[in-house]
């Protein structure tokens, strides 16, 4: 009995024993667990003191165990609130609850952290604490915020491009609405558009016509639009327009064309041009039927007018004559002198009369030409002699320089041509003063095949604002009126018209007080009726 | 150095004491120490302990083991003889032993409400020392002070001093809103009394 007590006694020493030595061995697990755990971990008691932290824990606030054993746990975070609301409400979950916190080391930095607790109970379900994990998300939390920067970043970047791309858009559709408004403003223009406008692209196909060119042609632009100028011709209403134009639709100027008995037209081309690309070819048609209704009837009154002047003129000059030749009884020689002023004084008339009957010939295209095989040369010194007097009356030298080939004879009308370089010869006369000079020059340019007429002076030259005008009816220049010589402006008009009626051309060049010089050109026909087509 | 130097008679003495104690009272002992004297400041406890014949090696001290009451106060006088610590000072050492208490820390369940801790109290004592008996005659939050006795354990002196310290921790894990606490040993066995008696304050 005695020994079965004591056997009894020793099992349970050696259970004890073995107990003990199981808990040491567990001691020395914790303790070495601890350790050697990288996460840092804390056990905080319900008021919430912490009372046990890990090494991890030790390294990551700064604290040794023995700083921190004992003190409320919210020392180690700056959002004490947060942090002991966190733990109140883990005590209501069952499974370990995250937040991140700022934990505030020892040293007073500021280190993120993402905290995670588990509640602990006993074995009774009663609730005895917690355990806090602490986990470093400084890290982390700098690449989320690097992260979080650049997408912010890349936010502010794609919202300014966003922004750019909406201004380009507002300033596109400004634009198109600008572009619009021009394209309708000038829709309009050309809509209301007096003058007939006809447009033709690169293909010279027919891109625009106005309503006033549909009037004035009588025809209808949806039929007409996208025709070529070949497919246009065979619109009966546009065929001598087209003759005009040509295929190529040729750069014409103020040409003529009368459409009908009571409609004349004045046409003109000309290319549209941007930079240096071509988008095709303008037609602009002008009504100048009013214009040449009243040109014909004030050269109508000239004609008549000048008819009119020149019979009592005529009579005056017989008179005279009669008078200065002793027909009707002799006259003293201060009747003489009078007589003789009277007899130049109604030459001037004549001539004035004469030259503008020729004015309105030619603007009747009445002035008839007569065409015969000449020379050229002939002509010339023939108003030359007939200037001979006057040149040496005003001690002007002339000099006509001849050319050592010989000037093919051409086809022209003798007189008219006499008239044309008697215009010139007599302006150069007039307007250099004595001791000046007067070369004239003939030429043959064997390329174009013309003769070149040039008559030189070193005279008083027109000034520059005039030169325009040199050309018209009446001009006559301000330097040549102050010097109150003779002259009725009609001569370069005259002369101008001849020569182009002759199919040549006539400039100037001119510098005032210092001469000037007018050239013309004659073509040399070479067929008589080729000359004859001019006509 | 301390001039009063324990001799081996006085040892002998002691480890007669009757009961025993865990091992974690040498661990926080010896935690007290190497953080306030520096690591090498254990070897020298030791090395006394070792002189006196009752050598210590507080590495291998095992936190749950028991060990002779004696002992652990030998140990308490050498720290305090060559430290030359004061009452304060030991006060200090009992005050921050439940922060390295292993023991301690698995008895927190006991402290989810300082009624339960205050109940709880004596089972604690039991944990510690296999001889005395602690009881909670009484405490007042609206006056705030706990009242604890220890009945039956006549050791040393020196441990009364501890004690203070000591249970003065054990409330400020309780009260975390407190601030100035203070204890007193309103009674004690060696002057007489049936009892140690503490009253722990705060404000």
């Amino acid at each position: 009995m005695i020994e079965k007590k004591q056997n009894g006694e020793k099992s349970v020493i050696e259970e004890l024993k073995r107990a003990k030595e199981d808990l040491e061995d567990l001691e020395t697990y914790i303790e070495e667990f601890s350790y050697f755990l990288p996460l840092a971990i804390c056990a905080v008691n319900p008021p919430k003191f912490v009372i046990d932290v890990n090494q991890a824990f030790q390294k990551l606030t700064g604290y040794k165990a023995s700083e921190i054993i004992g003190e409320p746990l919210d020392l180690i975070f700056s959002e004490k609130k947060e942090a002991n609301l966190f733990l109140d409400q883990s005590q209501k979950q069952t499974a370990p609850r995250v937040k991140d916190l700022i934990l505030v080391s020892r040293n007073k930095r500021k280190i993120p952290v993402s905290v995670s607790v588990s509640i602990r109970k006993d074995n009774k379900g009663n609730f005895i604490g917690y355990f806090l994990a602490l986990n470093d998300i400084s890290e982390t939390k700098k690449a989320r915020e690097k992260l979080e920067e650049r997408v912010e970043e890349r936010t502010r970047e794609l919202e300014d491009s966003r922004k750019a791309l909406m201004n380009m858009l507002e300033d596109v559709e400004d634009a198109r609405k600008k572009s619009e408004e021009e394209k309708d403003k000038t829709l309009s223009i050309i809509t209301n558009f007096s003058d007939g406008l006809l447009v033709f692209d690169k293909e010279n196909r027919l891109s625009l016509i106005n309503p006033q060119a549909e009037s004035f042609f009588n025809v209808q632009s949806g039929d007409l639009i996208g025709k070529s100028v070949f497919e246009l011709a065979g619109e009966s209403n546009l065929s001598l327009l087209v003759n005009l134009l040509g295929k190529d639709i040729k750069g014409i100027f103020r040409k003529e064309l009368k459409i009908r008995e009571n409609l004349v037209l004045e046409i003109s081309s000309a290319p549209m041009v941007i930079g240096e690309g071509e988008l095709g070819v303008l037609v602009i048609f002008h009504d100048i039927t009013r214009e040449k209704l009243i040109e014909r009837v004030k050269t109508e009154f000239v004609s008549l007018a000048a008819h009119q002047l020149r019979t009592p003129l005529a009579a005056i000059k017989w008179t005279l004559k009669m008078l200065l030749d002793g027909d009707l009884g002799g006259i003293t020689p201060e009747q003489r002198e009078f007589i003789e002023k009277t007899y130049k004084s109604n030459e001037r008339m004549i001539s004035l009369i004469n030259d503008l009957l020729d004015v309105t010939r030619i603007e009747e295209g009445r002035y008839l030409y007569k065409p015969v095989l000449s020379n050229f040369e002939n002509v010339v010194h023939f108003v030359i002699n007939s200037h001979k007097d006057n040149i040496e009356r005003r001690k002007i030298k002339l000099e006509f320089k001849k050319l050592k080939t010989k000037i093919p004879k051409i086809i022209i009308d003798v007189e008219k041509m006499r008239v044309a370089v008697d215009n010139v010869l007599d302006n150069a006369i007039k307007y250099t003063p004595p001791g000046g000079k007067i070369t004239v020059t003939l030429d043959y340019l064997k390329k174009t095949k013309e003769i070149e007429f040039k008559i030189q002076d070193t005279g008083v030259g027109i000034p520059v604002d005039q030169k325009e005008r040199v050309f018209s009816k009446f001009f006559r220049g301000a330097n040549v009126i102050r010097m109150d010589t003779e002259g009725s402006g009609l001569g370069i008009f005259i002369t101008k018209n001849i020569i182009e009626a002759h199919g040549g051309k006539i400039w100037f060049e001119s510098e005032e007080n210092k001469g000037a010089t007018f050239f013309f050109t004659l073509p040399v026909k070479e067929e008589f009726t080729e000359f004859l087509k001019e006509f | 150095m301390a001039n009063n130097k324990l001799t081996k008679e006085d040892v002998e003495k002691l480890l007669a004491t009757p009961g025993k104690v865990r091992g974690v009272v040498f661990q926080t002992d010896a935690e007290y120490i190497r953080n306030k004297k520096g690591k090498e400041s254990v070897a020298a406890i030791e090395k006394e302990l070792e002189r006196l014949g009752c050598p210590i090696d507080y590495k291998s001290i095992k936190a749950i083991s028991w060990y002779p009451l004696g002992l652990r106060v030998v140990s308490l006088l050498v720290i305090k003889n060559i430290f030359n610590l004061q009452d304060q000072d030991i006060e200090e050492m009992g005050n921050l032993a439940p922060k390295y208490s292993l023991i301690v820390k698995l008895l927190m369940k006991y402290f989810l409400t300082i009624e339960m801790t205050y109940k709880e109290s004596p089972k604690y004592w039991e944990k510690h020392y296999t001889v005395g008996k602690l009881e909670t005659p009484g405490y007042s939050l609206e006056k705030k002070y706990f009242i604890v006795r220890i009945r039956d354990f006549k050791v040393h002196p020196v441990l009364c001093v501890y004690f203070r310290g000591y249970f003065k921790r054990i409330s400020q894990f309780l009260l975390k809103d407190a601030k100035n606490f203070k204890t007193q040993e309103t009674k004690c066995q060696f002057s007489g009394d049936p009892y140690h008696e503490i009253v722990i304050t705060w404000e």
